[in-house]
């Protein structure tokens, strides 16, 4: 009897304080608490099957290994506010072999995020990329050198080279203090170097300017082989051992821009639909070729209008079609020279353009002016990070009020919009409390909480603590404001004499 | 808490309760710094609860620092020895710890053995946050939070019976019924208090327009588990006060007398001009005769005052005024019964006044 009330006891007090320590054996249900929050949350689960693994850090000791100050710590740590219903939570790219971190440049638009098995709406989260990889990128670009380019007096090369050499589409391809290399490329039709020769890596500013000035406005000519380009230069160019090495030594994701400003014309019958055969096989060997931890990045850019002649949506589209790319256009003459109505005189064949920029993972743009292509430039270089937080607002109805457990999924689309890395992990609301509301900068554009400091506790407390401490005292001051308000005086004694 | 602060008004009903509930902030605050702030240390250093212990965890501690702020209280306004205090309050804490933790235990087995997988499952869930699945958990820590302070008042009989002395003199044998009626205040009180708790905790999560969140929910819940159990338990017993008599007019303005304590010891103290054995002297030039008027305490709580002399003597109170000169043509003077802060104007022109006074008993 006394052994059982013994072990009776023992047992509850282990219960509650020193039995109540994780296990470090039972992985299945290891959580860990979420600083500034009441919060847990589990070790992210990321699959390894792909090149590249999605690791999300939820851990100081994860975070401090990869943010160099405190401010960097507070973004990489996850943070979770029920009445906010807002999520944020870091992650990195790594090599699935060695587990070495992978810097990319992600955007928010290859992220799909689940939870609770429900896609959350990309319109509910963003991304905030953190500590840029310094130098180390490589960007080619792809410029039409058929005879369009130069008509008119050159009107349209001329705009592009004004956005080339705009001073701070410079400065984005070469930072100060920083080592990207720049490949300046013309294709009609065959690829080359804007002086007509093997092409080059150019390693500063100087040698940019020099090759633009001297070269990109030596008229060119011949057909628009633009598919061509684009495989060749994927597949000789970025091939090349010397482009190679650099992009290895680097771990860089080249990044190609092509830009054009009409369709892809490779004989003087071509129609529209002919270039669907084309496109498909160009695309065919693209998707050969992405298959390495870092494929190059492929942006499109027009210089014109768009003739928006395909039809359906590309996203979902897998193969070619001629509604797809020229919709009721099919048959159209793409140049019909001395006759009126050829499709490059309506523009620019911007779903060739979206098909290329979809399969090479970039973005596809049309600009008609020199200023729009400069900004397009400077975007298109973009930087890659070391990390991304991931901030999250989630619909008030599901999270809001959720009583469980809440379990996310990550994925990171490839060019083909198929996962290339995937985590998962769950997020433990505390069934008790929560910690305080996060700050919001009420004048900034960014509506995004900041995890609240520990002294809004202590005011929580101090304002609560008051409140009980004035009702404590408060009816004895009103008590002793009366008698003092309505006290007797002693009557005053006379003094005698 | 100290009793010269808390006056004889009603407020000293709340006072027992708010003590507690400003205690049962600091659980808050101590479980909001180790939740929010400390936990990845602690989690790193292994010395941190499970998710499935948080709440029982959470509810065991406050219903013992509950139990153990009642009984404080009260030792402490008795300016019981400082051990003892200690002793009765940690005995308290420690017992409704345990109780609250065994209550638990059987309600959750209870729970899971009447209910089916599915609802074991969301019932184990520790981030569940429903009042049907947790009600019954808030009951069991508000039955503990009773039990606690309930066995340490009725152990002190043992305490005096084992010969330990603690300086209060002898305690009364206790009655079973008055055993039993304290165990059942105890326990409506932490009954009481628990639910209400729970259900602000619940409503502020549930609300939108209370902020849907746990973080000022948690705080409220527990504040007011403790002001409405310390206010039910156990609130400053009458016993603690005294009554007094003081003079407002004359020579002798500011002169008290102590007309007795609730000991159940029957009193009457005279006021008049006899210059000898009276216990309120008041010369005769204040309007006053020879025996005037008499304030009696039955022992018992209650006051009144008498009316001795054909002279003038009116009571005064709000909205309210009593003649109390003596009628011949009654058989007894006329008395009635006196309330804190009560006038009694003696003369003709109401030369002489006196207030009658609830104090603490350390007053006298």
């Amino acid at each position: 009897m006394r052994a059982a009330s013994r072990g009776l006891v023992c047992f509850l007090f282990a219960l509650s304080v020193l039995g109540c320590q994780n296990d470090p054996l039972s992985e299945t249900d290891y959580s860990t608490p979420v600083p500034g929050t009441a919060y847990r949350i589990s070790k992210d689960t990321p699959n390894t099957d792909k090149k590249l693994v999605l690791d999300v850090y939820t851990t100081r000791s994860d975070c401090r290994n990869d943010t160099h100050t405190e401010d960097e710590l507070a973004y990489c740590l996850p943070y979770a506010s029920r009445p906010r219903a807002e999520t944020h939570l870091a992650f990195s790219m790594r090599d699935a072999a060695s587990m070495d971190e992978v810097p990319l440049s992600i955007t928010a638009d290859q992220l799909t995020v689940e939870m609770s098995g429900q896609t959350v709406p990309g319109s509910n989260y963003e991304l905030f990329a953190h500590d840029p990889v310094p130098g180390g990128q490589l960007f080619v670009l792809l410029i039409d050198g058929s005879g369009s380019m130069y008509a008119n007096d050159g009107a349209r090369i001329r705009k592009v080279y004004d956005a080339l050499v705009h001073e701070e589409v410079v400065r984005t391809f070469f930072p100060p203090d920083e080592e990207n290399r720049v490949m300046l490329l013309r294709f009609s039709d065959q690829v080359t170097g804007l002086d007509g020769r093997a092409p080059i890596m150019l390693k500063n500013k100087r040698q940019y300017l020099a090759e633009l000035s001297d070269h990109i406005m030596t008229r060119g000519g011949g057909k628009t082989k633009m598919y061509e380009a684009v495989t060749h230069t994927v597949e000789r160019v970025l091939r090349r051992k010397d482009v190679k090495d650099y992009a290895n030594s680097r771990g860089t994701q080249p990044v190609v821009v092509l830009l054009t400003d009409g369709f892809n014309f490779e004989s003087s019958n071509d129609a529209c639909g002919d270039n669907v055969p084309r496109l498909q096989r160009a695309i065919d060997r693209m998707r050969e070729t992405r298959d390495v931890a870092l494929p190059p990045i492929i942006n499109t850019v027009g210089l014109g209008q768009a003739t928006n002649l395909g039809d359906g949506d590309l996203e979902i589209m897998d193969r070619v079609s001629k509604t797809a790319l020229c919709g009721q256009y099919a048959n159209k003459l793409i140049d019909a020279p001395g006759r009126s109505g050829g499709l490059e005189d309506l523009g620019i064949d911007d779903a060739s353009l979206r098909w290329l920029a979809k399969e090479g993972g970039g973005k596809s743009f049309v600009q008609d002016t020199s200023e729009g292509l400069a900004t397009v430039f400077r975007e298109t270089a973009a930087l890659r990070y070391h990390w991304y937080q991931l901030r999250l607002k989630l619909p008030g109805s599901s999270h809001l009020h959720h009583r469980q457990a809440v379990p996310f999924r990550l994925f990171l689309k490839d060019h083909l919009g198929a996962p290339a890395a995937m985590t998962s992990l769950t997020l433990y609301p505390s069934g008790w409390t929560d910690g305080p509301p996060g700050d919001v900068d009420r004048g900034s554009e960014e509506n995004w909480a900041r995890p609240a400091p520990a002294r809004r506790i202590a005011v929580t407390y101090l304002l609560l603590a008051t409140c009980l401490l004035l009702l404590t005292h408060a009816g004895a001051a009103a008590f002793h404001v009366r008698r003092a308000w309505t006290r007797r005086r002693a009557p005053r004694t006379r003094k005698s004499g | 808490m100290e009793l010269e602060r808390i006056p004889y008004t009603w407020t000293r009903h709340l006072a027992a309760g708010l003590k507690a509930g400003s205690n049962m902030l600091v659980v808050w605050l101590v479980f909001q710094a180790f939740v929010v702030g400390a936990a990845p240390s602690l989690e790193e250093s292994g010395f941190y609860w499970l998710r499935e212990a948080e709440f029982f965890v959470l509810l065991s501690t406050a219903a013992a620092v509950l139990a153990w702020t009642s009984v404080a209280t009260e030792w402490g306004v008795r300016k019981r020895r400082l051990f003892w205090r200690f002793f009765y309050s940690s005995v308290a804490g420690f017992a409704a710890w345990v109780f609250t933790l065994l209550l638990m235990l059987i309600v959750q087995a209870l729970l899971l053995a009447s209910g089916g997988e599915v609802w074991g499952e969301t019932l184990t869930d520790p981030s569940l946050v429903s009042l049907r699945y947790r009600g019954a958990f808030w009951v069991a820590a508000g039955l503990g939070s009773g039990l606690g302070p309930w066995m340490a008042r009725s152990m002190r009989f043992f305490q005096d019976r084992l010969g330990f002395d603690d300086g209060t003199g002898p305690a009364i044998k206790p009655r079973w019924t008055s055993l039993v009626t304290e165990l059942y205040h105890h326990l409506m009180a932490g009954l009481t208090g628990s639910l209400l708790g729970a259900s602000i905790w619940y409503a502020c999560y549930a609300l939108p327009w209370l902020g849907s969140d746990l973080y000022i929910g948690s705080a409220l819940g527990l504040v007011v588990w403790g002001v409405v159990h310390g206010s039910i338990a156990w609130i400053l017993p009458e016993d603690l006060y005294g009554g007094w008599a003081r003079l407002l007019t004359g020579q002798r303005f500011g002169k008290r007398i102590f007309l007795g304590k609730l000991d159940g010891v029957h009193t009457e103290r005279f006021l008049g001009h006899y210059p000898r054995g009276l216990d309120l002297f008041v010369d005769a030039t204040q309007g006053v005769e020879e025996l005037h008027v008499s304030m009696v305490n039955d022992g018992r709580g209650r006051f009144t005052v008498r009316g001795l002399s054909y002279a003038p003597t009116r009571l005064r109170r709000f909205l309210e005024a009593i003649d109390l000169s003596y009628d011949v043509s009654r058989p007894a003077p006329l008395e009635t019964q006196l309330s804190m802060e009560d006038r009694i104007l003696v003369g003709s022109a109401g030369e002489t006044e006196f207030e009658f006074l609830m104090l603490p008993l350390d007053e006298s």
